[in-house]
């Protein structure tokens, strides 16, 4: 038996609000299988679970705001069928979290002889305080030591607090395995809390600018070949079948990163280990203001039309609000494109704990030289923001180059 | 002997004496409105024919305690005066090095015991230098001055009773001058004939003209005389008054200025000179060299003290504790084991320093003819006799101070007080006098004291028998404080403590008197410092003392049973904590539980609680936990009584509780 608890989704995440259960009772779930959808800052979220199994009870009622680590569900693994005592979060749209962690009666101990006198203070959860992850001071200096971000990891100690335990595992565990199933149709009726949002994007942005030393580099890239493969390759194509530049960019620079391999990770324990697979993110803006940036997975196996596939339909999913929380908390590196009308090139701020933020500008054409003569080609600026604890300006480069020549080679990608 | 032989050379020193503290306490009131001397400042004007002529009939073997109207016996007993002002100056040179100021004259070479301003509290003190120099075959004798409001305090009741019940050489000294600070004797006390309170407990009194230092002399010499013949201790009254307010800022909005001016009138020195220089005694020109040598003797302190240097803040916390003391002992081999109880440990302890030790003496309430409330001293009065296994009046204050001055008289005395509730009776002479004394007196002063108190709660004693107040004795510096949990404790602290030359308090818990077991035959002194581990563990660290010490083992038990493993330690000293142990523990553990019989609030658990987070702090994963009694005071019947302690669930319930405990 085993208690699914309100996963933490990013740094800058204290609490959800359960707005769906897709699972009942009973009902057999696989490990990745989205289970419900929780309304965060940043949205709606669909929330996978990570163990196989059976839904035992749903201990959140619709509705319910829990803090990271309340309990949502309980799930008969099979493993061990001694009942698992959880209280149910308390009633009311933003209850408390139940103190059951901190003190889980069970119906097999005798009861405490003198509960005033032995009940200790501590046992009484904290009220949460905004914006700081609750972790016991062991597991703040183990997680220093490591490099790791304490919001990165999934507390079990009183209201999701982070203990050293939790720690350990994060960091024995490695980089979290990525479920690919498709989701279930999306039901919730999302909507997004403006504030939060920049609250989240200030968060997130003010660490990156505290703890990241950034160094940038910029490039002209000659777009013509491309242009012109996509307008032969687009020719014969229905119009929901196109494929789009962007697609065509990401492609490139998910490739070129086999050139330049340290700048695609996530920096969250010493010694830094860059990520084998390409989780690549697309900050997309949201009507309305906000950016979001959920990743493409394991965007290193997939084609550009594969490529062009994930973007439509991660594009209409963040509009929508529906996003999986793998998407959101494992991009190991993020492209920020300003699309069709944008300027000519931007400068990133890094998305952490990535190391790296590839910026397009927008796509025109300018006056280039080529053969010693000068033409009107399409052209546009990419630029590198990355983390100089990682790599060096000279790789940087190499990946810049790297991307430019894929680029000028539209056939292969 | 007795007879005062006035002769010209006995007289101007009597003059000299009586001028030497008048001149002296005129500039301590200038420079204390100059702000040389700050604090509480009681000056002595009008009186000092008590302490001159009492100090004309002792010998400088013999021990004076005071009260803090103190200037003028240090003075007369021999203290420079440079000394005694550097002291109110705060200098490094003062006859305390600074510490104790006005109030607190301390000097070893005249054997003055302070410069005591609790009033009261000196007189049980000077019983027990009286006891020492007693059992020790010493002839000295201890003089004792209290003024009138003393008289009303129990400290004093208690001393009269037990001087005169032990004959011991002890002179009380009434300096009555009319008024206990502001409070006219009428006011405050039923019987205003003083002597009465020395016939209540059988001792002989005298009155005298306090004013008259011929008559103070006279009266002392033969009052002496009889205490050094061994004729049990006396009293004597000496009728004065002070010509100027109690202290410096005092109004004397209670006496009238007509009576003030009479008494002035009066003044001792006024009234010897003149009738000197009348009978042709002295010639004025005489008195005149008097008032120059006293003048310039002023001058040189004056100048000497503003020269002196101060005490280095770096030695702030010297003499707080002895500065050496004995190594600790190295237990031998354990030999065979044999069968044995706490209480039979304790008393064997007892029985150990009673023969090796002829200082060694036990009293206390029951000891002896009795056999002890909790029967650890049965049978040792017919061994060692009366004498050394002393069995007191119902008197905490008064025979605690006993031991104290005892102490302080060469003696290594063990107190016994029967039930820890009752040693609230004695806190001052514990807080006041034993803890104090070493740091007040600048290192002059140890008190060598063992003190043993029954304490705990788990036999249906109820509210006033009952109770922990390891916190009370733990919080004060100067102290010793240790619980002995085990057998080989019980056994083997009690000759350590006194070896110690700070007063150390033993705290044995009630219900580990029966407790049986088994302990080497050749058992012997352990040390009184460290904790110990008792079990090692891995997930928490339980933290616990005396009787407590014993639930934490049970509920490791069954913590391990859940997978759970409780590293458990004994505290054994109280204070000072032993926080390498301790913290050595808990950084490994993370995670720590404190079981604490006392009340949760201000408890010792409180303590260990904050120190553990101020050096273990980024070492835990969890808050430290406490296990307390209820904030009640200890029901009678058991079911409560049972309700209101730690128990061993309880302890289980808050380890298991605890934050990541299960790994």
């Amino acid at each position: 038996m085993s208690v699914f608890a309100m996963p933490s989704l990013g740094a800058d995440m204290e609490a959800g609000t359960l707005v769906q259960w897709l699972v009942n009772p009973g009902d057999r779930v696989t490990r990745g299988d989205v289970v419900a959808v929780v309304e965060t800052q940043k949205g709606a979220i669909e929330i996978e679970i990570f163990e196989t199994g059976e839904i035992a009870e749903l201990l959140a009622d619709l509705g319910q705001t829990l803090p990271v680590g309340a309990p949502l569900a309980r799930l008969a693994t099979g493993e061990d069928e001694a009942p698992l005592a959880v209280a149910k979060p308390a009633a009311g749209p933003t209850a408390a979290p139940a103190a059951a962690s901190a003190a889980p009666p069970s119906a097999t101990e005798p009861p405490a002889p003198v509960e005033v006198a032995v009940l200790p203070l501590s046992a009484v959860p904290p009220a949460p305080v905004g914006g700081v992850v609750a972790a016991s001071p062991a597991a703040r200096t183990r997680a220093a030591e490591a490099g790791l971000a304490l919001a990165a990891v999934s507390g079990t100690g009183p209201q999701g607090a982070v203990l050293l335990g939790d720690v350990e595992r994060h960091l024995a565990a490695g980089p979290a395995p990525v479920a690919d199933t498709v989701a279930a149709p999306p039901k919730g009726k999302p909507r997004l809390d403006m504030a939060e949002m920049r609250r989240a994007i200030a968060a997130a942005m003010t660490r990156a600018k505290r703890e990241i030393p950034h160094y940038y580099l910029t490039h002209e890239i000659d777009l013509q070949a491309a242009q012109d493969w996509l307008a032969a390759t687009n020719a014969s194509r229905t119009p929901d079948r196109r494929l789009l530049m962007g697609a065509l960019l990401v492609r490139a620079t998910v490739r070129a990163l086999a050139k330049a391999p340290e700048l695609n990770g996530r920096f969250e324990a010493e010694p830094y280990a860059p990520s084998g697979p390409v989780h690549c993110g697309l900050a997309v803006a949201l009507r309305g203001g906000g950016l979001i940036a959920p990743a493409i997975l394991d965007a290193a196996e997939k084609g550009v039309e594969a490529i062009m596939e994930a973007m439509r339909d991660l594009v209409t999913r963040t509009r929508a609000g529906r996003l999986r929380n793998s998407e959101l908390t494992q991009g190991t590196i993020t492209i920020s494109s300003l699309g069709e009308t944008g300027v000519d090139a931007l400068t990133g701020v890094i998305y952490p704990p990535q190391v790296a933020l590839v910026g397009f500008g927008a796509p025109r054409v300018r006056p280039m030289v080529r053969d010693g003569r000068i033409e009107p080609r399409l052209a546009i600026t990419v630029s590198l923001a990355a983390d100089h604890r990682v790599s060096d300006g000279r790789r940087g480069a190499a990946f810049l180059a790297a991307i430019d020549q894929i680029l000028q080679e539209p056939e292969t990608l | 002997m007795s007879k005062v032989k006035l002769g010209h050379d006995h007289a101007r020193d009597l003059l000299r004496g009586m001028i030497r503290i008048r001149r002296f306490e005129e500039k301590c009131f200038e420079l204390y409105t100059q702000e040389k001397i700050r604090g509480f400042l009681h000056l002595y004007d009008g009186e000092e024919a008590v302490a001159v002529g009492v100090s004309a009939a002792l010998a400088p073997r013999d021990r004076v305690v005071s009260t803090y109207r103190e200037h003028g016996h240090a003075l007369a007993r021999g203290m420079s005066m440079e000394s005694a002002l550097a002291e109110m100056y705060g200098k490094a040179t003062g006859c305390a090095g600074g510490r104790g100021g006005s109030m607190h004259l301390f000097d070893a070479e005249t054997n003055l015991y302070g410069g005591n301003a609790i009033v009261g509290g000196g007189l049980p003190l000077a019983v027990g230098l009286g006891l020492g120099d007693r059992m020790q075959g010493q002839d000295a004798v201890t003089v004792c001055f209290f003024g009138d409001g003393a008289l009303a305090e129990g400290e004093f009741h208690e001393a009269m009773n037990l001087a005169a019940l032990w004959r011991l050489p002890v002179l009380f000294v009434l300096e009555n001058n009319l008024y206990a600070m502001g409070s006219a004797v009428a006011r405050v006390q039923a019987n205003t004939d003083f002597t009465t309170r020395a016939a209540g407990y059988g001792m002989p009194a005298e009155s005298v003209d306090g004013n008259d230092v011929v008559a103070v002399e006279a009266a002392a010499r033969r009052l002496v005389e009889a205490i050094r013949a061994g004729e049990g201790p006396r009293f004597l009254e000496c009728r004065t008054y002070r010509t100027r307010p109690h202290s410096m800022f005092d109004a004397e909005k209670y006496r009238g200025k007509a009576e003030v001016a009479e008494w002035r009138a009066r003044s001792p020195i006024t009234r010897f000179q003149g009738w000197l220089v009348e009978n042709g005694l002295i010639h004025q020109d005489e008195v005149a060299a008097i008032e120059a040598e006293v003048e310039a003797q002023l001058a040189n302190a004056v100048a000497a003290c503003e020269q002196a240097p101060w005490e280095a803040v770096e030695d702030l916390e010297r003499h707080v504790m002895a500065e050496t003391r004995p190594a600790p002992p190295v237990p031998p081999a354990p030999g065979a084991a044999v069968d044995s109880t706490y209480r039979d440990c304790c008393r064997a302890a007892i029985t150990e320093a009673l023969e090796k030790d002829p200082r060694v003496f036990m009293m206390g309430e029951d000891i002896g003819a009795y056999g002890g409330c909790y029967a650890v001293s049965m049978g040792l009065l017919a061994r060692f006799g009366p004498d050394r296994i002393r069995d007191t009046p119902l008197s905490e204050s008064g025979f605690t101070g006993a031991g104290i001055g005892a102490a302080l008289a060469g003696m290594r005395p063990i107190v016994e007080i029967m039930t820890v509730n009752f040693s609230l009776l004695a806190l001052d002479q514990i807080l006041n006098t034993a803890a104090t004394i070493r740091h007040m007196s600048g290192g002059q002063f140890g008190v060598p004291l063992v003190i043993r108190m029954a304490t705990g709660a788990g036999r249906q004693l109820a509210a006033q028998h009952s109770h922990s107040l390891e916190s009370f004795f733990a919080h004060i510096p100067g102290l010793r404080v240790v619980a002995p949990a085990t057998l080989e404790d019980a056994r083997g602290m009690l000759w350590t403590a006194l070896q110690d030359p700070d007063p150390v308090i033993i705290l044995e818990h009630v219900m580990l008197y029966n407790m049986a077991g088994k302990i080497a035959e050749n058992a012997g002194p352990v040390d009184i410092d460290r904790a110990v581990v008792r079990r090692k563990g891995r997930d928490v660290t339980l933290l616990a003392w005396s009787n407590s010490l014993w639930k934490a083992l049970e509920a490791a038990g069954e913590l391990a049973g859940e997978g759970i493993e409780a590293e458990v330690i004994d505290l054994r000293s109280l204070r000072p904590l032993d926080d390498e142990t301790i913290m050595a523990s808990v950084a490994r553990t993370r995670r720590a539980v404190v079981i604490d019989e006392g009340w949760r609030t201000g408890s010792l658990s409180a303590e260990i609680a904050a120190r553990v987070q101020e050096t273990c702090f980024w070492h835990l994963d969890a808050p430290v936990a406490r296990v307390c009694s209820a904030e009640v005071p200890v029901p009678y019947p058991r079911h409560l009584e049972t309700a209101a302690l730690p128990q061993v669930a309880d302890i289980v319930a808050t380890a298991r509780a605890l934050p990541g405990v299960r790994g």
